[in-house]
């Protein structure tokens, strides 16, 4: 059920057999939401912390006009709100994307973990400064980088995340999101998001259709975009 | 439901949009929000001009617009 989370665990360090056996009882449950359902609702009390096993899901914060901003995408292994466990309720909204699945773990289990095997408490203290890591990178997309850019920087990132959990094949990965959406995480408009699609298309940098990506030449998308991927901190540290 | 649609003069881009507008004013707005966005990168990326056909229709009328952005030195 969480083996897309334990392979994104063992990219970037060492999980023993034992720590993996925790891990794996650490999970209560699988839940399945459809396309658009909210999964954790922001002001929600929980008790409880998710890991996405399947579909793609994103952090999304609303205006009471309707206006929306996705803040992150997740893939599957992510643990999408370990946050929660501190902070006990979102300032955002999960939602599913696409019909996902989740394995829920909760908020008790987990502090037994943390408390018995402080390695896991530093993974996952890693996994949260990661996601606060993407958080920066997409604030600088969103504050200074061309429509272009910005579009081609989300699309070379969704690569190395989704590559990390064995999801891309020959250059082309599943990502099962409108171009409303995309423009909602680049901050641009529809509009603006149909053409800047249009013209990484003509480039032959970034191929979108029908929910999939292709990226035929990654180091000239890698250009385009400006990406350097080590805000994902892809080295592997044997104990962090 | 009302739709727009954005025509960039000398241009090969085309943009009909369905989206789910609530009423006229909305879809106006966001006609002349997308075509403003083209026009400000297209200017900033060098070009002296950018000028497109926008028109919001609802089925039974329409309204038909420019936008226009430019810069030129002044003398």
């Amino acid at each position: 059920m969480i083996d897309k989370h334990l392979m994104k665990l063992r990219a970037r360090d060492v999980i023993s057999p034992e720590e993996e056996a925790v891990i794996r009882d650490s999970v209560s449950e699988q839940i399945r939401f459809l396309a658009d359902d909210v999964v954790v609702r922001e002001r929600q009390k929980i008790d409880f912390s998710t890991i996405l096993v399947s579909g793609i899901a994103a952090r999304r914060k609303d205006l009471p006009d309707g206006r929306r901003q996705f803040t992150e995408l997740h893939v599957p292994g992510d643990f999408t709100d370990l946050h929660s466990f501190t902070l006990k309720y979102l300032d955002h909204d999960i939602v599913a994307l696409c019909n996902c699945t989740f394995a829920i773990v909760p908020h008790d289990k987990l502090r037994r973990v943390l408390e018995r095997h402080p390695h896991l408490t530093r993974v996952y203290w890693f996994g949260t400064n990661l996601d606060a890591a993407i958080h920066r990178e997409w604030e600088l997309s969103l504050g200074s980088r061309t429509a272009m850019a910005r579009m081609a920087h989300l699309f070379c990132e969704m690569y190395v995340r989704l590559d990390l959990v064995g999801l891309v094949r020959g250059g082309t990965f599943d990502l099962p999101i409108t171009q409303e959406e995309l423009a909602e995480m680049c901050g641009i408009t529809p509009v603006h998001a149909n053409r800047t699609l249009q013209q990484l298309r003509k480039t032959g940098l970034v191929e979108f259709a029908g929910g999939i990506v292709t990226i035929p030449d990654f180091k000239a998308a890698e250009s385009t975009a400006e990406f350097d991927p080590s805000y994902l901190y892809l080295e592997r540290v044997h104990d962090r | 439901m009302p739709t727009f649609e954005i025509i960039v003069i000398n241009d090969v881009f085309e943009s009909a949009s369905t989206q789910d507008l609530p009423d006229w004013e909305a879809a106006k707005k966001a006609a002349l929000k997308g075509a403003l966005e083209l026009g400000v990168e297209t200017v900033v990326a060098g070009k002296a001009f950018f000028g497109a056909e926008v028109i919001v229709s609802d089925g039974s009328s329409h309204q038909r617009m420019v936008v226009s952005i430019g810069s030129s030195p002044l003398k």
